[in-house]
């Protein structure tokens, strides 16, 4: 495991959370390594399909839009592909085009073909995060000093604007998924799959702010509880009784929610109960050959939706190999660029993930 | 709500964000309980602190989180899968690159496949896509198909534009777990003319890949059956396997991926597996892999059999770091089961052909060509004129068209013409057919009938025939006559003994050769080895154009522009626009007659010298042939993909391999497995390879036999007509000076008795 690596799974550890070392035989280490030596042709043809040459990050599937998600998404992985080149321009094109705020978070979305493309200056919590994470890893990375300095003034807008104490205070805090929008009088409506454990404890060691590193801990206990209950939701809203639907917004365990296993499993925590439910429906659902569950009813574990994009499969091969132990070896599909940008991209992160955390997991 | 939401913006906004971010800075802030029961709701500030109304952040809002929103490609819940087809795989190696399709030509053909089934109740079809020439007719032209000897069904070849399937239903209960063996007869008819000639216009190819066996669904746990399924199939699809995590085996690395694709190859037969070598993370291609062995660190050694993300079929082998192979699959050799091997012949008795192999052979067709092959010690060589015979058994039906005929050929030299008249309906035994034995030689030998009978009329598709019109019986006898035991320089006695292990690569290979190369080749290697073959020390350098210098050309020269000339030309064959190309080459033909070579100078006297120049060395050239001229003379004439070279007799057990630039290495592999087992590959010192995947194979005029056995009274004759016959003109010179010598002492005595 290299040092990287090795601080990765300490700090999530020392954070307080569940993580149980993996099962990895010392020999498997050698199975992981620097993914800009052992993927390059991956990365290569990722930025062919969804980066353009100023920097911005395309979702053709959202009006060829583009996102604080996509952009924060994508810093992330040039810096685990060591492209310093790619990084700088996304970073450039995201400086210039969604840092239209005061408060220093980014605007949600950028439509290419509006007259006013930036139309809702709303933020959007997750892609501020990865957006943050992003320019803390790349510091180090690439030795530059001004994105830290970027990355901490984002976490500290995040924890000043996005952070705040659930309504039912046992709870503790939570983080919206915006600034404005989700707090409705004694209700607050979230998402889970924003929460991203180990990018908010590393960016909370590194910047010194702190709530998101308590964040990062509420928000494992929480996805605990609604883990009890089945697959966590995409959304759910908190009362002072207790949770509850969230009203107007996806009740399943859809396109949101099936990030919340690939960052528990990402953040090491492959036990987590989250993570044991989606990997029981995946076990019960997947064929060789068949698409994969996209959209499942959180209780029953009904399948509403399959697709059959590599990323989705990728992702669910991650999460089933992650929590069994001695069997070396996952079903991830090949990297396919001709999948929209929202599965390729996640593909990436399990790839991500099995590098630094499960190298067991390397596909068959 | 959305007026208590308005309230609040409007109220209470602007005090209460900074409030709460103040307390959030601090050690305890505020809790939610503390915010419910102070009835402040909390909607943060605008970015430009201008206010937005309540409404159109909820209309943002739930445009942006909408349900429908898409985030991925929706498949339909109900929707089949892709067909999964076990494809069928060719007993026999074709020498053509793979994912080729497979051709039946002529008029009456059949080939066997195995088809791997894990589990045969989930079979739906046989499925059969193929296209053919537009030249047959399509209401007589049908494929009749046998699964494990049993007829399962009849189809039409009536697909002319592309490729077009046909399922046969098919009863689970004829299938077997495993390995099944399929065959394919085919009947074809011109549509319009019959005869020979139109009996070469007859060919329908089948996709290999697209024809086999439709399975309901990919078997979850295959086994080692769905694994061969997978190899199958990537085989057929000219994908080849792929072989993942082998950098992580270390020293240990050739000793597991020979071990595993060495039984793999051995259990396939047929064509060489095309093997490549692939990283873990990868990008998906045109077509997903079909089969792959990946190789994983873990605590024990064990193989398991999973299946891909992609569907395809995975050999996992987990094995513990720095530790040799153990504890490895043993895969059935099926396929090789079924094949033939070359039987052994005895000499100085008449051997029955049955004893070899051969069984009654039927036609019922215009042109067919019935072959057996035998093999001969490998110190067999008779370069006398001693004579072999064959007594045949035969007979043909009456009335057959004027002008039919069966040839019979001796390792594809004609030897006999027998005409199919006069005696038609009898059957004709013991019939004999004598030939020079020295057109046998050591090794594979083919004894081959040619028949040929014409159409009557030519110009109208053929009749039909009910039954055959001419059988070979199994109890013709062959004789062949003593020889002694002696050497003839040849690569072929390297060839056959070459193993796996035999490859043998310098610094400069990975010009020409890359990893994923060696591996075929090795696989190539696995096939047709001989029992003994490991004790022979054969070994084959992969050469790149570069290294040529390193070949021991024993005292044969020739020049790396000749080489490059085979190499480098494209795909032209043969003779196709020699005459630049010689020139090109600054070849020049040695020849009286040759006057297409520009003359230097006109002038009458030069002119007449080199005439006598020419005459003089095709004089000197007849009398002793120099094989390095000839070899440039022969390699001006080739183009090829692929050259083998063993120019030094001291090394019998080494031999030398370059390929064209950009050449298929599959079809080379295949050329080399098919070679392997039918005998047809290189021979002699130097074989090229040509680009309808056969050997070309070029003999030094002047190689020399060695007597391997020590002289005697029994052997004397037989030994000193092979060292006369291969050099008869130094015998004559020899012979001719003696005589000279005992004229000129004759003489001498004769003046000295006068003298006297």
């Amino acid at each position: 495991m290299n040092r990287r690596n090795f601080l990765t799974l300490l700090g999530a550890a020392g954070a307080g959370g569940t993580f149980t070392a993996p099962p990895v035989a010392a020999q498997l280490i050698r199975l992981s390594g620097d993914l800009s030596e052992i993927a390059a042709p991956v990365w290569a043809a990722w930025k062919e399909g969804y980066l353009q040459p100023d920097g911005r990050v395309v979702d053709r599937l959202q009006q060829n839009a583009s996102h604080s998600e996509g952009q924060g998404y994508g810093m992330l992985l040039a810096t685990e592909f060591n492209d310093h080149d790619a990084f700088r321009r996304m970073f450039e094109w995201t400086e210039a085009n969604l840092a239209l705020r005061r408060d220093m978070l980014l605007a949600w979305r950028y439509l290419p073909d509006e007259a006013q493309p930036v139309p809702d200056r709303n933020n959007a919590s997750d892609g501020d995060l990865f957006y943050a994470w992003a320019l803390m890893r790349a510091s180090r990375r690439f030795s530059e000093r001004r994105y830290l300095h970027r990355a901490a003034e984002i976490a500290q807008a995040l924890a000043e604007h996005c952070i705040m104490p659930a309504p039912n205070e046992s709870l503790g805090l939570v983080m919206l998924p915006a600034v404005q929008g989700f707090v409705h009088d004694e209700r607050v409506t979230i998402n889970p799959s924003y929460l991203m454990p180990l990018a908010m404890r590393e960016l909370a060691a590194t910047t010194g702010v702190s709530a998101l590193a308590q964040c990062a801990r509420d928000g494992e206990a929480l996805l605990r509880l609604l883990a009890g209950d089945g697959l966590v939701p995409d959304w759910l809203s908190i009362t002072p009784n207790g949770l509850v639907p969230a009203e107007g917004f996806s009740e399943n365990a859809g396109y949101e929610a099936i990030r919340v296993p690939l960052f528990l499993v990402w953040s090491g925590l492959g036990q987590h109960p989250a993570v044991e439910q989606m990997k029981r429906v995946y076990e019960r659902t997947i064929r060789p050959g068949a698409p994969v569950p996209t959209v499942i009813e959180p209780v029953s574990g009904v399948v509403l939706e399959v697709s059959p994009d590599p990323g989705y499969r990728a992702l669910a091969a991650l999460v089933s190999c992650a929590g069994q132990g001695g069997e070396p070896g996952s079903d991830m599909p090949a990297f396919d660029p001709r999948q929209p940008y929202y599965p390729a991209t996640l593909q990436l992160f399990s790839m991500i993930a099995v590098n630094e955390v499960f190298p067991q997991c390397v596909p068959i | 709500m959305k007026a208590v939401l308005a309230i609040a913006i409007a109220g209470a906004r602007r005090a209460l964000v900074p409030a709460l971010c103040l307390a959030l800075a601090q050690p305890g802030f505020m809790t939610g309980a503390a915010l419910a029961q102070g009835g402040i709701i909390a909607v943060p500030l605008g970015d430009s602190g201008e206010a937005v109304d309540a409404e159109t952040i909820e209309r943002l809002t739930a445009e942006r989180f909408s349900p429908d929103r898409a985030r991925g490609t929706q498949a339909d819940m109900t929707q089949a899968g892709a067909e999964i087809i076990s494809p069928l795989r060719p007993l026999r190696a074709t020498g053509q690159p793979a994912g080729s399709a497979l051709r039946f030509s002529g008029e009456a053909n059949r080939l066997e496949f195995m088809l791997y089934l894990p589990e045969p109740g989930n079979v739906r079809a046989l499925r059969l896509t193929s296209r053919s020439s537009i030249n047959l007719l399509p209401e007589r032209s049908q494929f009749r198909v046998y699964l494990n000897d049993a007829h399962i069904g009849t189809g039409q070849f009536e697909n002319f534009v592309d490729f077009a399937a046909l399922d046969l239903p098919i009863d689970a209960g004829a299938l077997r777990q495993g390995g099944n063996l399929l065959r394919i007869e085919a009947s074809q008819y011109h549509r319009i003319y019959c005869g020979p000639d139109a009996s070469f216009a007859l060919w329908s190819e089948i996709d290999l890949s697209r024809s086999g066996a439709v399975l309901d669904s990919l078997p979850e746990d295959g086994g080692a059956e769905g694994f061969l399924m997978g190899v199958a199939a990537a085989a057929a699809s000219g994908a080849g396997v792929e072989i993942r995590g082998a950098s992580g085996l270390g020293a240990q690395a050739d000793a597991w991926i020979g071990e595993v694709t060495g039984r793999l190859s051995a259990a396939l037969g047929g064509d060489p597996l095309p093997f490549h070598f692939s990283d873990f993370w990868t990008v998906a291609g045109e077509s997903e892999p079909a089969a792959r062995i990946t190789f994983l660190p873990a605590e024990q050694q064990r193989v398991r059999f999973r299946m891909s993300g992609e569907g395809g079929q995975v050999m996992v082998v987990e094995y513990r770091p720095d530790e040799p192979p153990q504890s490895l699959p043993d895969f059935p050799a099926l396929a090789a089961s079924h094949v033939q091997d070359e039987q052994m012949i005895d000499l100085q008795r008449p051997v029955a052909m049955s004893e070899l192999g051969f069984r009654t052979a039927e036609v019922a067709s215009r042109y067919a060509l019935v072959e057996q092959r035998f093999r001969l010690p490998d110190d067999f060589v008779l370069l006398t004129n001693a004579k072999a015979e064959l007594r045949l058994d035969y007979i043909y039906a009456d009335g057959l068209p004027r002008g039919s005929m069966m040839l019979v050929h001796v390792n594809g030299t004609n030897v006999r013409l027998l005409p199919l008249r006069g005696e038609g309906g009898r059957p004709i035994e013991g019939f004999p057919v004598r030939f020079e034995a020295r057109l046998l030689r050591a090794g594979s030998n083919t004894l081959s009938f040619e028949v040929i009978i014409p159409g009557e009329p030519v110009d109208l598709p053929c009749a039909t025939w009910d039954g055959p019109v001419l059988a070979i019986g199994e109890d013709s006898t062959l004789d062949l006559p003593y020889s002694p035991s002696m050497f003839l320089p040849d690569m072929h006695f390297a060839f056959v003994n070459l193993l796996p292990d035999s490859l043998s690569a310098n610094e400069l290979t990975a010009r020409a050769f890359d990893a994923d190369d060696l591996i075929t080749l090795r696989g190539a290697l696995a096939t047709g080895a001989r029992a003994r073959a490991a004790s022979s020390g054969a070994r084959l350098h992969l050469l790149a154009l570069d290294d040529l210098g390193s070949v021991p050309t024993g005292g044969y020269g020739f020049s790396r522009r000749s080489i490059e000339t085979v190499l480098l030309d494209g795909g032209a064959s043969g003779l196709a626009g020699d005459g630049a190309q010689q020139g090109a080459s600054g070849i020049q033909r040695v020849g009286l007659l040759d006057t297409a070579r520009p003359r230097e100078s006109t002038a009458g006297m030069s002119a007449g010298w080199e005439w006598v120049m020419r005459a003089f060395h095709q004089a000197s050239h007849f009398l002793h042939p120099r094989a390095g001229t000839m070899l440039e003379e022969w390699l001006a004439e080739q183009r090829g993909q692929a050259i083998m070279l063993q120019l030094d007799p001291a090394r019998p057990n080494q031999m030398w391999l370059l390929r064209a630039p950009g050449s298929d290495v599959s079809a080379i592999a295949s050329a080399i497995a098919a070679a392997r087992v039918t005998g047809g590959g290189p021979r002699g010192q130097v074989a090229v390879l040509d680009h309808d995947g056969n050997w070309q194979s070029w003999f030094a005029p002047d190689r020399q036999p060695v007597l391997l056995e020590p002289l005697s009274p029994g052997n004397l004759r037989h030994v000193l007509g092979n060292f006369v016959s291969a050099m008869p003109i130094r015998y004559v010179a020899g012979l001719f000076f003696l005589a000279l010598v005992s004229a000129v002492v004759a003489l001498r005595l004769v003046i000295a008795t006068r003298e006297s």
